[in-house]
């Protein structure tokens, strides 16, 4: 075969193939806590998830966390040998659970319920009855107060690794910017299958597509310090912002005032207020947005990411909507829907479909109370429910009383109406932006270079040869923005464009 | 708008479905060509003409993968106008690329003695067989025409483990092309 053949050859590789080239992964497994950090007046959110333990002087309740010592937990968990024969003890190691792993199960001390409930991102991994996950969890979780822990299963339910994480959390709340800050004390990793967990030393960003810098994801970093390992997510940053929010943690030198750093912080993203005809461009929901015409003014920012399960990935796509751009409302609210879209079978998801459900449609007053789920979380209380669009399910998480939230709601339908015929003549302005031309005849000079009378030229229109008085028409849809009389007749109106 | 929605607008010969193509995928198709050509006006020329190529094959095409069709496109006339382009200012990426890949050439010359279908047939019976990292990093140097370290990057894995997984698939292509009793 020939060199050209074989060039040929590979030009000629199958669509699937090509297809996968662009799926994109965000590698965002090991995700025990999301933590958000809200302004009012844009939907941001800055998720830190700390790992390790702060020195410094932070408040006491970081020094309560160093009654856990490694000695306590050694002397109390005792790995189960029967269960885990190879199991290794390792300690303060952070882990990268990017491959060999196909699904996880998360649990905490109080009870595998809870996380199921209170927890967005576990619900989808609970596949394991408890007395299965105690079986497989070496020690009794409930002496533990506060632990957090995950364990990666292969195929055949033989767990791969346990992580367990000592973690306790601070809101740091200041008028309108809420930031919950989770310090993970102690990190656990028992590794079975010789499974080796990766060590990071120094700074490492995670989860960002180097090819595109510029584009806002869930990142995360790991970084040390001190002998100690530290875990900061970011949510909807590029790599620019992120690096931004981790040098100003160095330089801070990580201590618990680092987070007086990042309470003002200038690396936050802002989501950006979008059309509609705009958010038909976000991604995962271009198509869908016309359905969501209903929501009305709105902002938008996006978040996607991929985690595994039994039956292979499942992707969620959320798309953060914030609408705060109400006509005469004053305080302004955040109400953030989480739309996910699974790519798994159904039965994958039915702890999720346990959740009562309702389209927006068919929402009254007394379903909201019905289908809400108020959870306090400090001074906020954040009430939520789902309702669903379609194959969207949306989770809607706002700040606010059921009465404010039906206020809203009936506002959004009103809204709706008018943002609908808005967006319609927008998106009639918007249609074409190809021209047409304004009249039919011959082309006397096209549009490029030319010669004018032997000097080089550039031509920057189209003259079309026509009689006088055939009409002239728009070649776009468009609002007439001035029209005058230059002496010429209507000049913008010539058939010179 | 859903691709189906986009390739009834081709079938209609509406315009719109330019604009549609362009909003949904212009920046893949950009992508794509920018790759190879590195040159911002040229690409945008060649994009241009990916877009009317597409509008003179369908109808009566109707793409079953639309996105994979237009990147397809995009690639061979990226690749033509590359080609054209003076041999100056050559992408490394391109030209090594298709060096490499000459290694598993078996003949002299510069001939075309299959049918597309033939080679079609051979290259996705080869692409079946590797597994699924492997085949990605082959269609990313060798389609995509991406560097080394791209690829690296892209799959979370090292330098050298990226170039020897390619010098084997290029082996292995040429054991798979010798065993197909490719004809002499």
């Amino acid at each position: 075969m020939t060199k050209r053949e074989i060039e040929r050859m590979v030009s000629l590789a199958d669509e699937r193939y090509i297809g996968e080239l662009f799926e994109q992964k965000l590698h965002n497994k090991n995700r025990h806590i999301s933590v958000w950090f809200v302004t009012a007046a844009a939907a941001v959110a800055l998720t830190v998830f700390i790992g390790g333990m702060l020195s410094g002087d932070g408040s006491e309740r970081l020094d309560d966390l160093q009654v856990i010592t490694m000695e306590t937990v050694l002397s109390d968990f005792e790995p189960v040998g029967d269960v885990f024969p190879e199991a290794v003890f390792k300690e303060n190691i952070p882990v990268d659970y990017d491959e060999n792993f196909d699904y996880s199960v998360y649990f905490n001390s109080d009870e595998f319920e809870q996380v199921n409930e209170d927890c967005d991102f576990t619900d989808d991994y609970f596949e394991f009855d408890e007395t299965y996950l105690e079986s497989i969890i070496p020690f009794d979780v409930s002496e533990f107060p506060n632990v957090y822990g995950s364990v990666c299963v292969d195929e055949n339910n033989v767990p791969l690794n346990v992580r367990l994480d000592f973690v306790d959390s601070y809101d740091v709340k200041d008028d309108s910017k809420y930031m919950n800050i989770v310090v993970n004390s102690k990190c656990f990793l028992f590794t079975f299958k010789g499974l080796e967990p990766v060590q990071r030393m120094g700074v490492d960003i995670y989860g960002c597509d180097m090819t595109n810098k510029s584009e806002k994801k869930t990142l995360g970093a790991y970084f040390k310090s001190d002998g100690k390992y530290y875990t900061l997510y970011m949510v909807n940053m590029t790599y620019e912002e992120a690096i931004g929010v981790i040098d100003r943690l160095i330089l801070s030198g990580f201590s618990a005032d680092s987070f007086d750093l990042l309470k003002g912080t200038e690396c936050r993203t802002e989501s950006r207020a979008v059309t509609l005809a705009e958010a038909n461009e976000i991604e995962p929901f271009a198509g869908y947005i016309p359905q969501l015409e209903r929501i009305g003014d709105m902002e938008f920012s996006e978040r996607s990411y991929t985690t595994f399960c039994k039956n292979g990935e499942m992707q969620y796509h959320e798309v953060l909507i914030e609408y705060c751009c109400m006509e005469n409302y004053e305080i302004k609210r955040n109400i953030n829907a989480y739309y996910r879209k699974y790519n798994v079978e159904e039965e994958d998801y039915n702890e999720e479909h346990a959740m009562p459900l309702v389209s927006l449609d068919e929402l009254t007053r007394d379903k909201l109370d019905g289908l809400a789920r108020f959870k306090i979380d400090g001074d906020m209380s954040f009430y939520r429910f789902y309702i669903s669009i379609e194959d969207f399910e949306i989770l809607v998480v706002a700040n606010c009383t059921p009465d404010e939230l039906w206020t809203y709601i009936s506002e959004i339908n009103e809204c709706s109406k008018r943002e609908q015929e808005r967006s319609r003549q927008h998106l009639s302005l918007q249609s074409s932006k190809l021209l047409k031309y304004p009249v039919e005849g011959k082309i006397s000079e096209p549009y490029g270079e030319r010669t004018a009378d032997g000097a080089e030229d550039f031509h920057n229109g189209i003259d079309f040869a026509v009689p006088e008085g055939t009409p002239v028409y728009a070649a776009a849809d468009g609002v007439v923005q001035t029209s005058m009389n230059v002496g010429n007749g209507y000049e913008p109106l010539q058939p010179a464009l | 708008m859903e691709d189906s929605g986009i390739i009834s607008l081709f079938f209609e010969r509406s315009e719109e479905a330019i604009c549609e193509t362009k909003r949904k995928y212009g920046r893949f198709v950009l992508g794509m060509i920018m790759h190879i050509l590195r040159n911002e006006s040229d690409a945008e020329e060649c994009e241009n003409d990916t877009y009317m190529s597409v509008w003179s094959v369908i109808p009566p095409q109707r793409p079953m993968n639309f996105k994979a069709f237009l990147l397809k496109i995009a690639r061979n006339q990226a690749l033509k106008k590359y080609r054209f382009l003076n041999a100056e200012k050559r992408n490394p990426n391109v030209t090594v690329s298709l060096e490499e890949l000459a290694e598993c050439a078996s003949d002299e010359g510069d001939g075309l003695r299959y049918g597309d279908n033939e080679l079609a047939e051979i290259i996705n019976g080869f692409l079946e067989t590797l597994n699924d990292e492997s085949r990605k990093v082959f269609m990313l140097r060798y389609w995509y025409f991406s560097s080394v370290n791209d690829i690296a990057e892209r799959c979370g894995i090292s330098r050298s483990k990226t170039e020897s997984m390619l010098f084997r698939t290029r082996k292995k292509l040429k054991k798979y092309l010798e065993e197909k009793g490719v004809k002499q």
